[in-house]
Order: structure tokens, then C-alpha cells, then sequence
């Protein structure tokens, strides 16, 4: 028997078109019928854990030869992504893609560049086991911090079970999730203060949704919530040339041909302070990436002077960055 | 005391024990079963609203995935929630449901990759579809001044058309004629040599094959995400949770029931052997006696002996509460045939007797009687037969439970169900009907919710001035059930009069108030309509449209109050969202007829600067228009002298005139079926046999331009200075088109224009000159006059001729 009344209410909205109900799930406000939204102001995170997390996030011992940290490859002064094109892991060895930045994960999908962890949790694991990056696991982390200082009494104060491998984990994740960039003169905009923005700015952006880069870079994130290949409409890597494996992108996780050179697209909050781009760090410059990303992806050329209103629009998502 | 008591006493707390132990067991978890019935709700409500975010995507009203992502990563969550199934459930139930859920969570895995490709391809379609129009426009503007631009523009035009129909109507025709623009493309592509024009055209190529490559994926991704089966495994959990949940229910009813004669019959046991242990005391018999009478007399259950022809020997104070009667003697005496006094149906206690006769026991025999009052009620009898050491029956005995409101919960769930079923049915039915006919629907709408609730009165209300301060609701439409009539009261309420109201309908999705007037959201009205109307409860839903409040669906009842259940505010807001449909759907109309009557008139603009097959080729989108006809006459008149002419009289004067003369041209114009071109300064320009050819075009312009002397004389005659005509005539191929994106005309181009216009501007005032063309065509019909040879600027000599006049039935050329 048809017992449920949305699955009547499904049938209706089948018949009948959307519109009433789909616009009632967007949020109300100034930003409603803009394709980006505003960061929130506060997200709900447990500042002991996070405090922590903070402590570990630093500590060189989470790599298997005590010389690199989480922040050694992911800067404050640097929108929370690494100063090269590639960074340097155990033993100076080099990694195979850019350190992205560590802000606002709490808003992403997926994480690493080819999307291969849907958790911040399952995250952690996959820079710990890579042997260029940390080139250790968990339990060896668990065992080197239980005879380090005072951590294990730290736990313990924090965590029901104490140290365990789940408790750091937790901790790292809780930092993680409170490194949010809210109130950037974008979002303020969006909220409604039409001064937080000049008028170049403000064309920038008509810009970014006109020439359809919102396609992509959309949501609280402007982007960060879907996968697309690089080089829609253009073959990137021939021009780019010297193709690595790290280029296959997701492909290299499903074997699915339609996956190759297909990445996450990342969030573009704090973009001006990240160069340089992309998962393989080859352009230098934000006017770079916006050049390659318009011929690339969008399949169009643009003027120099666009590009300098984009890049204005997009120097506006710097946030401040809360930490816990 | 003998060691069989001892055995008995403890027989009688393991008993107890177990009974301790047993029946939280069977104690319900109410709690647990409403989380889990709400977790799945949630997953079903989840699974709709990601296909609603989906097609919303897709019709460009989301424009962004946050909501996509969100719901997805929600219903995973929820689904791994529903993997604890409720503590009452038995394993096959428990396994039937996880069997389920499985199903659902590989649709949901399914659909998640899907929604990934879906978004992907969805992006890149995205932009292709919104940049192409700028591209091809764009393009076409570079090759506007090229050659080959007359070959590429039309065919550029021809693709985004193809392309955007294709987008709307991915149907096997619009594909193919899609891919064969672009194959004509890259053929022509092949010819362009200069490379910039080269990688414009491959970008059009690449945009239009990203619309015609994405577009069936999206579509297919789309039909296969929103098709997915997955509200029947929901419908079948939340059906197999209700049967559990029953199951249960009446597990656990039964469990007490059995704890309980078992108890009971333990502590009869109990009791009559320490009776026999005391027979020899009198005052120990006494005390057992008084004992046993206060457990009997305290118990909650009605406890009974009868005899096999139906009166009472015994029964307890709790039975004659239930069935009545005052007192336990009040009942032994007033019911004597407890066939026909106590059970509905007489049946019921032959039934009784019979399961008796043949078990020597009934448990759980459930029927319907009769109290004192005559009010009915459920019991349900656990019985045994007594029987002397001669198996000679002597009574029944037993216990009654009333079971009444068990009873007639199955009855409203059997009936809920059968209204539920009603109501969908009817929803089912309303959706099928036709929404362009407003009214119509509105009643039809208005009437089936008044008949299928019940409900006295249903009415829609309509926002006007939404966010003034003058936004009032309107009544457009109410069903007075009582009447069973349509109506349509003058009910007006102003927002700044009833504030809590308008707050609650922006607010909520639905007001149900069963105490209507001091019900805080609802109480505003309580003088000025609900009190008048004697309105008790009210059901308002507020109708959403577009996005935008636009009006509310109230369900009214009068009398008593009503407590409004879940399935009507079911039906009340799926009604609701029809109006809503409606509402729509009588905007679009309205919306069609508005643009419809805004393309007349521009219509009839275009007809006043545009021959009319000119103007309908243009409406149908043909962006550039240039026909080449073999043969046309063209005519320019100028007005001699117009510069000293226009000197001497003031400027208004001027126009008047020319406006004079130009209106009577075109009225001749008309008459002859010519088509004027325009009109430049003083001059005036007219085609004949364009843009519809015509056989005898030399003979109409030359009759055009012999009347065009004589009205101009006609209407110059007061004038203070005489004003001479000069016309030029010639006859040729021509080019005929539409120029300008902006502002059109439709104009002649070619040698043959060329030359006429130098037949005017080397003519002789007062007359026609005509080029041998024109002679030629025209010999023995008209007159003329040789002007021998003259020398044309640009054209070297030509023999010109002079238009006279039509030739009389007797006279000849005076060639």
C-alpha cells in the first residue's frame, strides 16, 4: 500500500513543476539567488579536542622521521597551502601533487585532489601511510606520543579512553574543522552590505557568473563540492606537456576512463594567497590560473582586463582566519 | 509446615520471578519504534528532496550543489542510523528489514555516483548552453564583414537555433539536423585560410558538440536518478515495522495475560493449600478466607465463576465496576442469563462454552458486551472449567480484561489506513486535471477537499500587495459543504490588522488549530470570522508559488472541536500545493497571452517598416535576409528645386507639404501594389516586382509615376512657387534585404538601382526619363520621347527616353 505522503507529494511535483517547492530550499536572505554563499560565522567545534589537534597539527613526531608536521607544508601566512608548487615530505622527499589549503574543509566533499577520502577522518590515514609525505600510521603515532611529554595525561583529560588512535584522529580532525575564514568582504556583500565591495569588484564577480565560472565554482565554498575534469574544452596536458601519473587524477582511484584527468574542484575562498595553482603548481599566478582555466575549461579567451576584474573579485574571499 | 508447601512456596516466587523477569521483555519501547518510524521518514524525505534539488538544478532554479551534497551525506548517515533496528523486533523481521535497507543503501551508493556525474557534466553542459548564443553572435558580428560572411553568418544562425531546439527537445530530428549544421561547418572550415576566423569557428564546433555530447548524458542521468525505485523498499520498511510493531503489541499483550493467570492461579494454589494446612483452626481459616477474598476483591482484572447456564456465583468488585453495576451483588442478581444480557452476540457465549467443553480452557476469547449502561465494550475472558472429582462440571471460572481501547486503536488504524487510501486517490485524481481552466480546477480543487475531509468549509485566499503595507488575503473561492455551493464571499483582511497571522503563514508550513479562537496564531480573526461563522477548528496552509507566499488554502469545521490528525494535513497540504500549481499555471497563461500580445505589436511595427513577407521571415528568426531577383523596376522621384523651395516658407510648412505629397505617393503605392523603399530628404523611392515578383512591374511603376505628376501638381497647385517633380525610371536584376540588427529596413541594392536613381538625377524636370530597358519593355503600350544620347556620370553615354504617357487606340511611337 502507498502509505507515504511525500511520495504522494513527489508524485504532485512530478506533475506539476518545482518552482514552489525547490525554491523553498534555498535559504532566504540577500544571497538567496546568488550561486555562492556566504561562510558560516561560527560553526559548533570542541575547543579542548581542537586545542589538541592544534598541539599534534604542529609536531613533527606524525612523521616517521620526526622532521616534517602537518604545518610544514600548510601555511598561515600562506592561506593555509605550502609557499611551492611542491612540497617537501620525510626526508626531503618530493611530493607528487600542491599542497591545497587546509582552510574550510568543513565545507568540502571530498578531500585530496583526486577526491579519494569522503571524511576528514578517512583523510587522515592517506598523507600518514604516503611515504613521501608523513611515511608512518596511526598506531606508530599512538606509540611514539604515549612516551612524549605529557600527552598521554592530556588525552586523558579530553578523552574518555584516553590516548587511543581515535582520540588523535579526533583531535586532528576538530582542528581541522575549526580553521574556518568567515567574514571575508565577499560574504559581507553577500549579507546584505552593498559597501564592502567597489565597483570593479562588483563586476568581477558579474563576471566570474557570467562567463559561467560558477558552474563549477559554486556553494559556501566556490567549489569544493564536485569533481570535473582538467581540460574540458581543450587537452591541458599535451600543451602542458611531461604527464605524470599524479595527472590521472581520480582515475588512478576507479580505473573508469571517464575519470582520467578528473579532480576535485577546489574551493576558491583565500585563492589570492595560495599561489601557486593547481594540483600540479604550473600556474605561478592567480592571472595565470584564471587565463588557463578560461581557454581550459571554459573554452574561451579573455581579454587581459577581464582577467584583472576576475582576479579583483576573487582577492575579495581572503577571510580571517578563526582559530579556536 | 509439610514439605509441599514449602515446594509450593517456592514454586510460587520462581514464578513471580519469572514474571519479573518476562515482563519488561514484553514492555514496548514506544520511544524506539517512534525514532526508528522517524528515521525513516527522514530517509524518504531525504531520497525526495535530493531529486527535488536535482531537477532544480537542472531547470537553473539551485545554482549551486551545496544542497546536493548536504542531503546526500545526510541520507548515508540516516541509512547507516536505520541499520539498529528497533529492540521488539523478532529476527525475521529484524532480517527483512535489513535485507531492505540494503537494497535502499545500493540505490543510494548508485545514486551517488550518479549525482557526481550528474554534476559534472551538468557543469560543462551549463556553460556551453550559456555561452553559445554570445559566441555564435559574437562571431557573426566578426564575419559580418568578410566575404564569406553571406555563407557563414546563415549557417551560424542555423546552429545556435538547431542547438537550443536540440537542448529543449533532444529528439533524433533536432540531433540530426544539428550535426549536419556542423558538418556544413567543418566543411566550410576547411575553405577558411586566416586562423583567428579558423579557431572561432572550431569554438563553436567544440561548445555545440559539448551541447549535443552532454546534453542525452545529463538527460539520462537525470531520468535514472529520479526514477530510482526507491520509495516502495521505504513504503515496504515502514509497512514491515508496522506489522513488527503489531506483532508485538499483541505478543506482549498476550505475555501478560499469560503471567497473569499463571500468578493468579499460583496463588489460588497457594492459598487454598494453606487453607487445607489450617482446616483444623477456625480462625486460621478465617484469616486465609479474608486473605484470599482481599486478593480477590483488589485485583485489577475482573475475576468470575459462573455457571454453565449462564448466571454469576462469584465475581470480584473490578468485574461488576467494569460491566456497571454498583456492587458485586447488584450484577449476581440483575444478570441471570449471561447469554443474552452481557454479550452482543448470544453466539459469543456458546462459542465460549463450546472451546470449554472441548479444552477445558479458553485464553484470550475476546468479544463484545454489554455494560449496565448499554455502552459497549471489548473484554477479553482467560477461563477454566471447574469440575468435581466425578469430571462433572460445576462452574467456569475466570478473568476478563477489558480491552476496549487495544479494540478500537486496530479500528482507527484500519480506518486511517482506508482514508489515507481515499485521499490519495482523490490527490491522484485532482492532479490529472486540467490547471489552464483556473476556475475550473480552483472548484473542483475547493470541493473534493471539502467532500473528502468532511470539512464545512474550504476556501483559497489569494495574497495581494505581498510585502506593502497594504498586503491584505482576498477570498477568490470557498465551498460551503453545508450549502454544497461554490461561493465567493468578500472576505478582505489587511496584514497590519491580523500581524500574528501573516507572521504564522510566512512562518509555517501549516496552522492546524483545533481551538481556532484562542489559538495564538488564529485568534486575530476570532471576532470579525471565526465567531460569526461559529468556525471550531481551522487547517490553514500557506500556498507557496515560485518561491514567493501567494496565498492560503483554510479548511474550516463549525461545531465541536476537532482534533486535526495527520492524514488530513497530509491531504490538506498536497491540496494546497495544487492551488499552488494552479496559481502558477493561470500566470503562465497569462504570461503567454501578455507576450503574445507584445509580439503583435511589434508585429504590426515591423509591418509598417517591412514588407510584410519580409517582416514574418524576420519574426521566424531569419537574421539576415538578401533574395536576388531577376527582374524589378525601380522608381526615384525627387521634388526640383526643394532647397530654394523650402527657403522661402517656414520649416513646418515644409513637412507639411512633403508629408502631403509622400502620403498620396504612398497611397498610390499602394494602389498598384508596389513597395515603397523609403524616402531620403526629398527623394522618394519605390520598387515594383519586389519582394513579390510580378510580371507586369515596368507597366504598374510607369502608371505609378505618370499619376505621381499629376498628384503632385494637384496638390502643389496653391503653392506660392510651382513645384516640379523629376522621376527616373529603370527595369533589372536587384538585390533585395534586410540590414541592421537594431534598426531595419528593407532596401535595393545593384546596378539596376544604381542607374535609376541617375535616370532621376539627370532628368529633366516635370517628366519620367527611363533607360532602354525600360523602352524596351514598355514600346508600343506607352508613348516616349528619344532624348537621344546623354552622358550618364560614371555610366559614359546611354540612350535615354522620356515617359509621355499610355498609348491612344490610334496613335503610335513618335520615336
Amino acid at each position: 500500500m502507498f502509505r507515504s505522503s511525500s511520495s504522494i507529494r513527489a508524485i504532485l511535483s512530478l506533475l506539476a513543476g518545482f518552482a514552489a517547492l525547490c525554491t523553498r530550499a534555498t535559504e532566504p536572505g540577500a544571497e538567496a539567488n546568488e550561486p555562492v554563499r556566504p561562510l558560516p560565522q561560527h560553526i559548533a567545534i570542541d575547543s579542548a579536542k581542537a586545542k589538541l589537534g592544534a598541539k599534534l597539527f604542529f609536531d613533527p613526531q606524525l612523521s616517521g622521521d620526526n622532521s616534517v608536521s602537518c604545518g610544514s607544508c600548510h601555511h598561515f601566512d600562506h592561506g593555509g597551502a605550502d609557499y611551492g608548487a611542491h612540497s617537501n615530505g620525510v626526508a626531503g622527499k618530493v611530493g607528487g601533487v600542491n599542497s591545497p589549503s587546509i582552510y574550510n574543509l568543513a565545507f568540502d566533499f571530498r578531500y585530496n585532489w583526486n577526491g579519494a577520502a569522503e571524511t576528514l577522518h578517512e583523510h587522515l590515514d592517506l598523507p600518514m601511510r604516503n611515504p613521501v609525505v608523513m611515511a608512518t600510521d596511526f598506531p606508530k603515532i599512538v606509540e611514539k606520543l604515549k612516551h612524549s611529554g605529557d600527552y598521554p595525561q592530556q588525552f586523558s583529560a579530553v578523552f574518555h579512553d584516553g590516548l587511543t588512535e581515535q582520540a588523535v584522529k579526533d583531535a586532528l580532525v576538530e582542528y581541522e574543522r575549526s580553521l574556518i575564514t568567515p567574514d571575508c568582504r565577499f560574504d559581507q556583500w553577500l549579507r546584505g552590505d552593498k559597501k564592502a565591495l567597489n565597483d570593479r569588484e562588483i563586476e568581477g564577480y558579474h563576471l566570474f557568473k557570467s562567463l559561467g565560472c560558477t558552474s563549477c565554482h559554486q556553494g559556501v565554498n566556490i567549489g569544493g563540492n564536485l569533481f570535473q575534469k582538467f581540460g574540458v574544452m581543450g587537452d591541458y596536458f599535451t600543451d602542458r606537456g611531461n604527464i605524470t601519473k599524479a595527472d590521472f587524477g581520480r582515475f588512478n582511484l576507479t580505473n573508469d576512463e571517464r575519470d582520467r584527468f578528473v579532480f576535485r574542484v577546489p574551493s576558491l575562498r583565500n585563492v589570492a594567497m595560495t599561489a601557486p595553482y593547481f594540483h600540479d603548481g604550473s600556474a605561478a599566478t592567480l592571472p595565470d590560473a584564471v587565463r588557463i582555466m578560461a581557454s581550459y575549461q571554459l573554452g574561451r579567451s579573455i581579454s587581459e582586463e577581464e582577467i584583472s576584474r576576475i582576479v579583483a573579485f576573487l582577492s575579495t574571499l581572503t577571510g580571517e582566519l578563526r582559530q579556536p | 509446615m509439610k514439605r509441599g508447601t514449602w515446594f509450593w512456596l517456592v514454586a510460587g516466587f520462581l514464578i513471580l520471578g519469572l514474571c519479573g523477569y518476562l515482563l519488561p521483555r514484553a514492555w514496548l519501547n514506544l520511544a524506539d519504534h517512534n525514532a526508528y518510524q522517524q528515521l525513516l521518514r527522514d530517509a524518504r524525505q531525504l531520497d525526495h528532496e535530493i531529486n527535488e534539488a536535482v531537477l532544480s538544478a537542472r531547470l537553473g532554479l539551485l545554482l549551486h550543489y551545496d544542497p546536493l551534497v548536504e542531503k546526500t551525506a545526510a541520507l548515508k548517515r540516516t541509512h547507516a542510523a536505520l541499520a539498529n533496528t528497533p529492540s521488539y523486533m523478532l529476527v525475521p523481521g529484524r532480517q527483512t528489514l535489513t535485507d531492505h535497507l540494503k537494497q535502499a543503501e545500493g540505490l543510494r551508493a548508485r545514486k551517488a555516483v550518479l549525482i557526481e556525474q550528474f554534476k559534472t557534466d551538468f557543469a560543462v553542459l551549463r556553460n556551453s548552453l550559456a555561452y553559445f548564443p554570445k559566441l555564435v553572435t559574437d562571431i557573426s558580428h566578426r564575419f559580418s564583414t568578410r566575404d564569406d560572411g553571406g555563407e557563414v553568418i546563415p549557417l551560424l544562425n542555423r546552429i545556435l537555433e538547431d542547438a537550443l531546439v536540440y537542448h529543449h527537445t533532444a529528439s533524433p530530428e533536432n540531433e540530426s539536423r544539428l550535426r549536419s549544421g556542423l558538418e556544413a561547418l567543418q566543411g566550410h572550415l576547411a575553405a577558411v585560410g586566416d586562423r583567428t576566423d579558423a579557431a572561432d569557428l572550431q569554438l563553436v564546433l567544440a561548445h555545440a558538440n559539448v551541447i549535443l555530447q552532454r546534453k542525452p548524458i545529463v538527460e539520462a542521468l537525470l531520468g535514472e536518478l529520479v526514477n530510482m525505485p526507491t520509495s516502495p523498499i521505504y513504503d515496504a520498511m515502514q509497512m514491515r515495522l508496522d506489522s513488527e510493531y503489531a506483532g508485538a503489541q499483541s505478543r506482549a499483550q498476550g505475555q501478560r495475560l499469560v503471567v497473569y493467570v499463571l500468578s493468579m492461579l499460583m496463588l489460588i494454589g497457594v492459598f487454598s493449600l494453606i487453607i487445607r494446612q489450617f482446616t483444623h483452626s477456625d480462625r486460621a481459616l478465617r484469616v486465609a478466607e479474608k486473605k484470599f477474598r482481599s486478593i480477590f476483591e483488589k485485583a485489577g482484572e475482573g475475576i468470575f465463576q459462573t455457571t454453565p447456564d449462564g448466571q454469576y456465583l462469584e465475581a470480584n468488585p473490578a468485574l461488576a465496576r467494569f460491566y456497571g453495576y454498583g456492587s458485586v451483588s447488584e450484577l449476581i442478581q440483575q444478570i441471570t442469563d449471561i447469554r443474552g444480557q452481557l454479550y452482543v452476540d448470544p453466539k459469543r457465549r456458546d462459542a465460549f462454552r463450546r472451546q470449554l467443553e472441548k479444552d477445558g480452557h479458553v485464553f484470550s476469547f475476546e468479544s463484545e458486551i454489554r455494560r449496565k449502561d448499554g455502552s459497549i465494550a471489548w473484554i477479553s475472558e482467560n477461563a477454566h472449567a471447574v469440575r468435581d472429582s466425578a469430571s462433572k462440571l460445576l462452574y467456569y471460572e475466570g478473568i476478563v480484561a477489558d480491552i476496549t481501547q487495544r479494540k478500537n486503536a486496530d479500528y482507527d488504524r484500519e480506518r486511517r489506513n482506508q482514508r489515507e487510501l481515499l485521499h490519495q486517490r482523490c490527490l491522484l485524481g485532482l492532479a490529472q486535471f486540467d490547471k489552464t481552466d483556473f476556475k475550473k480546477a480552483l472548484c473542483e480543487i475547493l470541493d473534493t477537499t471539502a467532500y473528502t475531509l468532511g470539512v464545512n468549509r474550504v476556501t483559497a485566499w489569494r495574497l495581494f500587495d505581498a510585502g506593502t503595507p497594504e498586503e491584505s488575503i482576498k477570498a477568490i473561492g470557498t465551498f460551503d459543504l453545508d450549502r454544497r455551493e461554490h461561493r465567493s464571499d468578500e472576505y478582505h483582511f489587511h496584514s497590519r490588522d491580523f500581524p500574528n497571522y501573516f507572521a504564522a503563514i510566512r512562518r509555517e508550513t501549516c496552522i492546524a488549530a483545533p481551538d481556532a479562537v484562542t489559538d495564538p496564531r488564529m485568534s486575530e480573526f476570532a471576532e470579525c470570522y471565526l465567531q460569526p461563522l461559529g468556525v471550531a477548528s481551522t487547517l490553514d496552509v500557506p500556498i507557496w508559488a515560485q518561491g514567493h507566499l501567494a496565498g492560503v488554502f483554510t479548511i474550516e469545521r463549525t461545531g465541536a472541536r476537532h482534533e486535526w490528525e495527520d492524514d488530513e494535513v497530509d491531504f490538506a497540504l498536497s491540496a494546497a500545493n495544487l492551488v499552488a500549481v494552479c496559481f502558477e499555471t493561470a500566470e503562465r497563461v497569462l504570461a503567454q497571452k501578455e507576450a503574445a500580445r507584445e509580439r503583435e505589436r511589434a508585429e504590426q511595427l515591423l509591418l509598417n517598416i517591412l514588407p510584410g513577407t519580409i517582416a514574418r521571415r524576420l519574426q521566424a528568426g531569419e537574421g539576415l535576409i538578401a533574395d536576388s531577383f531577376a527582374e524589378a523596376t525601380v522608381l526615384f522621384a525627387d521634388i526640383v528645386n526643394f532647397t530654394e523651395l523650402s527657403a522661402g516658407i517656414p520649416p513646418q510648412a515644409v513637412v507639411s507639404l512633403l508629408n502631403k505629397i509622400f502620403s498620396a505617393f504612398d497611397q498610390l503605392a499602394e494602389d498598384f501594389g508596389l513597395e515603397k523603399i523609403k524616402t531620403i530628404g526629398d527623394a522618394y523611392m519605390v520598387v515594383g516586382g519586389v519582394p513579390a515578383p510580378r510580371g507586369d512591374h515596368v507597366e504598374a511603376v510607369a502608371e505609378m509615376a505618370l499619376r505621381m505628376l499629376d498628384r503632385c501638381a494637384e496638390l502643389t497647385r496653391d503653392a506660392r512657387v510651382p513645384v516640379n517633380m523629376r522621376i527616373g525610371i529603370n527595369t533589372g536584376p536587384v538585390v533585395a534585404g534586410v540590414i541592421g540588427i537594431k534598426k531595419f529596413i528593407y532596401d535595393l541594392w545593384g546596378d539596376t538601382v544604381n542607374l535609376a536613381s541617375r535616370m532621376e538625377s539627370h532628368g529633366v524636370s516635370g517628366h519620367i526619363q527611363v533607360t532602354t530597358a525600360v523602352y524596351e519593355r514598355l514600346r508600343g503600350k506607352y508613348t516616349f520621347v528619344d532624348r537621344g544620347l546623354i552622358d550618364i556620370k560614371g555610366r559614359g553615354q546611354q540612350t535615354v527616353f522620356l515617359l509621355k504617357g499610355p498609348c491612344t487606340e490610334t496613335a503610335t511611337t513618335t520615336v
